[in-house]
């Protein structure tokens, strides 16, 4: 996948919390990526085996919601994920970012 | 005059799509999301995400929606409508010369997929990925192709031969 900021933006919104389940609009709210090109971006590491997907349980739901769909990072993808950071980390095209997230 | 006929079109609609994104972004994220594939989960994974977004931002992540579905969900039916009409083959796949005199080019663009896929999965795609890597339609002439492949031509694409029929 080619390395643009908003690649980086989702990859340090998932990679906050390595283990959790993660939503679009959440996601979208802490990486600052706009969700036209947020969702794109999922479907790629979905593509790519980075992510896994589902849907959350009717018991889990409260209240009269429609159940959310939620993604998962594999081991896979937090390898690649961490690549990706520590790769934008020396790079200085995202030192400003790197600076506003550390 | 121009402009006054613009001003009496403009100021409904701008105080309609007020009214309707302001105060049922619910329906108007119901049509909106009509735009992707009946299959695409994108369709109930947005109107599952909405109750999460705070109220006041509602209008705006719908429109934000709009803008998605109408780039996104659109250019998967196009793509989907070209497909079906044109041959997704020769779209996706860069011209090479089949190395095997007696393969058609479609066999070849087969054979070709199906060992990329098994190198980069350990395992031959399902029929159904297959098709989609190919951009076609449905899986049956495929499926045909796949057992003159095996039969006539003696190439191994499966794991398991085919069973006879």
């Amino acid at each position: 996948m080619r390395k643009t900021h908003s690649l980086v933006q989702v990859a340090m919104a998932l990679m906050a919390d390595p283990s959790g389940r993660h939503w679009g609009y959440d996601l979208s709210k802490r990486s600052g990526v706009r969700s036209g090109v947020l969702y794109p971006t999922l479907q790629r590491m979905l593509d790519e085996g980075w992510l896994r997907d589902g849907w959350e349980e009717q018991g889990e739901v409260r209240a009269k919601r429609p159940p959310r769909r939620y993604y998962e990072l594999t081991d896979k993808g937090s390898a690649e994920l961490g690549a990706v950071l520590s790769a934008a980390r020396q790079d200085a095209r995202f030192r400003l970012l790197m600076r506003r997230f550390a | 005059m121009d402009t006054l006929i613009t001003q009496i079109i403009a100021w409904p609609t701008l105080l309609l799509s007020l009214l309707l994104f302001g105060f049922a972004p619910g329906a108007m994220l119901r049509i909106i999301v009509l735009a992707f594939k009946r299959d695409d989960p994108r369709r109930i994974e947005l109107l599952g995400e909405l109750p999460s977004v705070p109220r006041l931002e509602r209008p705006f992540w719908v429109c934000e929606q709009l803008e998605v579905a109408l780039f996104e969900g659109l250019a998967g039916r196009l793509a989907a409508l070209i497909g079906r009409k044109r041959d997704g083959l020769r779209r996706h796949s860069p011209l090479v010369a089949p190395p095997d005199p007696n393969l058609s080019f479609r066999r070849h663009k087969i054979l070709e997929s199906c060992q990329d896929y098994a190198r980069r999965n350990g395992y031959p795609p399902k029929l159904k990925e297959l098709a989609k890597m190919l951009g076609m339609a449905s899986t049956s002439s495929l499926a045909y192709q796949l057992r003159d492949l095996e039969k006539k031509l003696g190439y191994t694409l499966r794991d398991r031969p085919p069973t006879e029929p």
